[in-house]
Parts: C-alpha cells; sequence; structure tokens
C-alpha cells in the first residue's frame, strides 16, 4: 500500500505536464508515480486539463482586468495629447532639418525587449517554403511526398502523421525530420518539437542542420529561454548560411546577456 | 520527494511483481493482464506528457506494452523487483525512437495472443475525463482559465504571466495554485474526492 500523500505530484505535475521540467526531475517523477497510484490520478486529472485547454484554447488579451469608464475616458484624453506632442515635435524637427539639411538626424535605436514575455514575441513562427514540385520523381517515398503536400498546403497535423511515417533508414528522413519538428512547432507542441529538432541537430552536418538550429532558437524565444536562443541563433550565424541574416537580426533584438529567470 | 518515494513500493508489492513475472515468463496469460492493467495508465500518463499528442501517445502505448510482454515472455528481466524500470525504459526508448526517426518501430511479428490494451471500458473511461476536465475549465473564471493556459500549454513562469497580464506575481501564484486543485478535484470526481482532498490539505501545510 501506498503511503504517498501525493505531494510529489502537487509540486511537480504542473511542470512535467508543461514540459518545462528538468529532465532528471521528470526521471525521478516517473519512477515515483508509477508506483503511485495518488500521484498518478493526479498526473492523469492535470493532463486531462491540459488536453482540454489546448483543444479550446481562449485569446489572452494584454490586460485582463476590465477598467472603470473614467479610467477608459483619462486614458484616451492622455492619448490624444501624447499623439499632439509627438506630432508636434515631429513637426519641429522636421522643420529645424528643412532649415539645416547637413545636420544628420539621430540615429534610430534597434528596440531591444527589456521583458521575457517580450521575448517570447521575437520568435519567428513562420514556416519554411517547401516546393512540392521539388520532390524527385519515383525514388521519393509515398509518405514524404503526401507529408510535403500536406505542409505546402498549411495542414501541420497532416503533415505530422504522414512523415511519422517516413522510415528511418530513408533518403527522406532527415528532411521529414525536420518539417515535422518545425510542424510540431507550428501546432505549439514545443516539448516535442525541441526534441525531434535536437535530434536532426545531432546528426551533425547536414544540409537540414542550420534550418534545425533556427528552429531551435525560435522554440527557446517561445519560452522565453533568452540563453537557449542565443546559443543556437549563434551557431546559425556561424554557418553562414541562409538563415544567417534572420538570426543576425534576432540577436541583435535579443537584451543583453543575463542569467535567467 | 526522496522520503515519500521510500515507502512508494512496499515489500509486499515487490513480491507482487516477482511473482508477476515469473508467472509471464511461464507463459500465464492471466498475469500478462495483470500486467497491463497496472502499467498501461502510468505508461500513458508518461508517454502523453512528453509527447503533448495523446493520439501518438495512444499508438505508443500498444508498442510498449507489447514489447515489455513480449521481453517478459522471453524471461528478459533477470531481476524482477526492477519490474517498473524496465517498463519505463522501454517506454522511454519508445518515445525517443519516434522522436528521433519520426517513424514508429513495429515489431515484425506479432504474438498473436497478446491482451488488448485498447479495451472499450479504457476508451470509455478516457472520454469521460474528457468531459469532466472541459466542465472543470468551463467552470474556472476566465482570469484563471488565462493562467492555467499560459502554464500548462505555453511553460510560462507566474513571473512572466504576471507580467504579461499585468498582475502581481503572488496573485497569479496564489490564483494558479487554487484553479489547479479545482479542476483536479473535478476531473477526479467523486471517486477520487477523498484522495484529493487529501492531497489539498498535505499541500496547505
Amino acid at each position: 500500500m501506498s503511503h504517498c500523500t501525493g505531494a510529489p505530484a502537487e509540486q511537480l505535475a504542473e511542470q512535467y505536464v508543461a514540459g518545462t521540467l528538468p529532465d532528471s526531475e521528470s526521471r525521478a517523477f516517473e519512477e515515483h508515480y508509477f508506483d503511485c497510484p495518488v500521484c498518478l490520478a493526479q498526473l492523469q486529472a492535470l493532463e486531462a486539463v491540459a488536453l482540454q485547454i489546448h483543444r479550446n484554447p481562449v485569446k489572452i488579451p494584454g490586460r485582463v482586468i476590465a477598467w472603470p469608464a473614467i479610467v477608459g475616458a483619462i486614458g484616451a484624453i492622455a492619448a490624444l495629447l501624447l499623439i499632439a506632442v509627438i506630432g508636434y515635435r515631429d513637426f519641429a524637427r522636421r522643420a529645424a532639418n528643412a532649415k539645416n539639411p547637413g545636420a544628420s538626424s539621430s540615429p534610430v535605436e534597434k528596440s531591444k525587449p527589456s521583458s521575457t514575455s517580450a521575448i517570447s514575441q521575437l520568435a519567428d513562427l513562420s514556416l519554411p517554403p517547401f516546393e512540392v514540385s521539388s520532390l524527385r520523381g519515383e525514388g521519393v517515398n509515398r509518405n514524404f511526398s503526401a507529408g510535403m503536400k500536406a505542409y505546402a498546403s498549411g495542414d501541420c497535423a497532416a503533415a505530422v502523421r504522414e512523415l511519422a511515417r517516413v522510415p528511418a533508414g530513408s533518403a527522406d528522413a532527415l528532411t521529414a525530420q525536420l518539417y515535422s519538428g518545425v510542424c510540431q512547432m507550428k501546432l505549439n507542441q514545443l516539448a516535442a518539437a525541441a526534441t525531434i529538432l535536437d535530434g536532426v541537430v545531432g546528426k551533425g552536418d547536414s544540409p537540414q542542420q542550420e534550418a534545425a538550429l533556427y528552429y531551435r532558437a525560435q522554440i527557446a524565444l517561445l519560452r522565453s529561454d533568452a540563453a537557449g536562443a542565443r546559443h543556437n541563433l549563434e551557431m546559425v550565424v556561424s554557418l553562414h548560411g541562409d538563415f544567417e541574416e534572420r538570426a543576425r537580426t534576432e540577436l541583435s533584438k535579443l537584451p543583453a546577456d543575463r542569467s535567467e529567470n | 520527494m526522496n522520503s515519500e518515494r521510500q515507502g512508494s513500493l512496499s515489500q509486499e508489492e515487490t513480491q507482487q511483481s516477482e511473482r508477476m513475472v515469473r508467472a509471464i515468463a511461464d507463459g500465464d496469460r492471466d498475469a500478462e493482464w495483470d500486467f497491463v492493467q497496472r502499467y498501461l495508465r502510468p505508461v500513458r500518463g508518461m508517454l502523453v506528457a512528453r509527447s503533448r499528442n495523446p493520439d501518438l501517445a495512444a499508438d505508443l502505448q500498444q508498442d510498449v506494452m507489447i514489447e515489455a510482454i513480449c521481453a517478459l515472455r522471453r524471461g528478459q528481466l533477470h531481476d524482477p523487483a526492477k519490474l517498473t524500470a524496465f517498463v519505463l525504459a522501454i517506454a522511454r526508448n519508445t518515445l525517443n525512437n519516434y522522436l528521433r526517426t519520426s517513424s514508429r518501430t513495429v515489431a515484425l511479428e506479432l504474438p498473436d495472443d497478446l491482451p488488448d490494451v485498447n479495451s472499450e471500458s479504457d476508451r470509455l473511461e478516457e472520454q469521460e475525463w474528457e468531459g469532466r476536465a472541459l466542465k472543470a475549465i468551463s467552470s474556472l473564471e476566465p482570469l484563471d482559465r488565462n493562467i492555467l493556459q499560459l502554464t500548462l500549454i505555453d511553460g510560462l513562469k507566474p513571473g512572466v504571466i504576471a507580467e504579461r497580464l499585468h498582475l502581481n506575481p503572488d496573485v497569479v501564484r496564489q490564483r494558479k495554485l487554487r484553479a489547479t486543485r479545482r479542476v483536479i478535484e473535478l476531473v477526479q470526481g467523486p471517486s477520487q474526492k477523498g484522495i484529493s482532498s487529501h492531497i489539498v490539505t498535505e499541500g496547505a501545510k
């Protein structure tokens, strides 16, 4: 009979379900709940909740507290005043430039996010292009072909299903893995996406390595993991490939290197 | 968690595991059914958590159970006390192989007398859980639902959520804790209510 009161699940299940619990702790928790019905029941309940939230997501506003009407009115007036001041200053600056065209205008500073939530907004979620016509002729795997057609039409769920059936040893396996990882990212399955893309990166020098590193960085950004994003983006830059410029742009927008939350 | 773990598997349960392993190796089909009953849920829980894909988890749980039973029939587990570690290792390998290769490893020759790991009653029970989970999240205040979504789906920490929702981090932590306990209690239903309320009491200490 188990003597557990459910405290391990109380402490760890939430992070475990969210995929943010470190691997060593995940393993220890698994060894526990495999033999503990109390913690297993809590975990299953939380997984069921996470599944329903995932299936029925709500749009999360930037501010959820309803402001009283008076505050809203004051805000509107303040906004109008601000626009007027900015407009006046812009007008004055243009006028000054017109009088003194040799004077250089102040350099435009790239805005760097100061908060971790802003970091996630840097993530590039655009899918890398793939031309269906570029599929080879008779030698191409049937599932790979179907998967990439689904991918090209934007149906990530179908793409993941088909690409999962591409045999591991086939010529298209690594490409299938890359696009499967990108699709998982698009579907917000970040833990699975990270593992798949890590697998591509782990294969070493390959045509898919750079893209895998770039999208691995995007996953880190989505998780507000600036250090992880920087690490992967720097590796992308070092490869000097198609993603170099985008990686440099994102690096320039990341906040200065400091310890994470 | 260590002090909790020490009591999680009693000597009696260890002996049960040993009997089960020996019985499966001796060809006892009832023991295989007992094995499925004992490990199917934790295996599924692990696969769902790590893949975040219930459909994939449903497929892979079959692969895990089949591989485990076939290995036990062949007598490959030499220390029956390590049955749980053995099943966990198979589950992790199966999932990692899938994630590495994006393809399932299906045994070429499946024995035709394996127990059914996807019974109709399990499916019905799962649907029941899903229904209760949907009711549970529907019963939450919008703010609490937002906090749970940002926590469980986006994996954000209370500090980040607080910043995004313009709230105090302590408020987020409190609301998250209360909402999590509430939904777990609602999903577990009346049969588990005793356990759940006990957990809340312990956790609040």
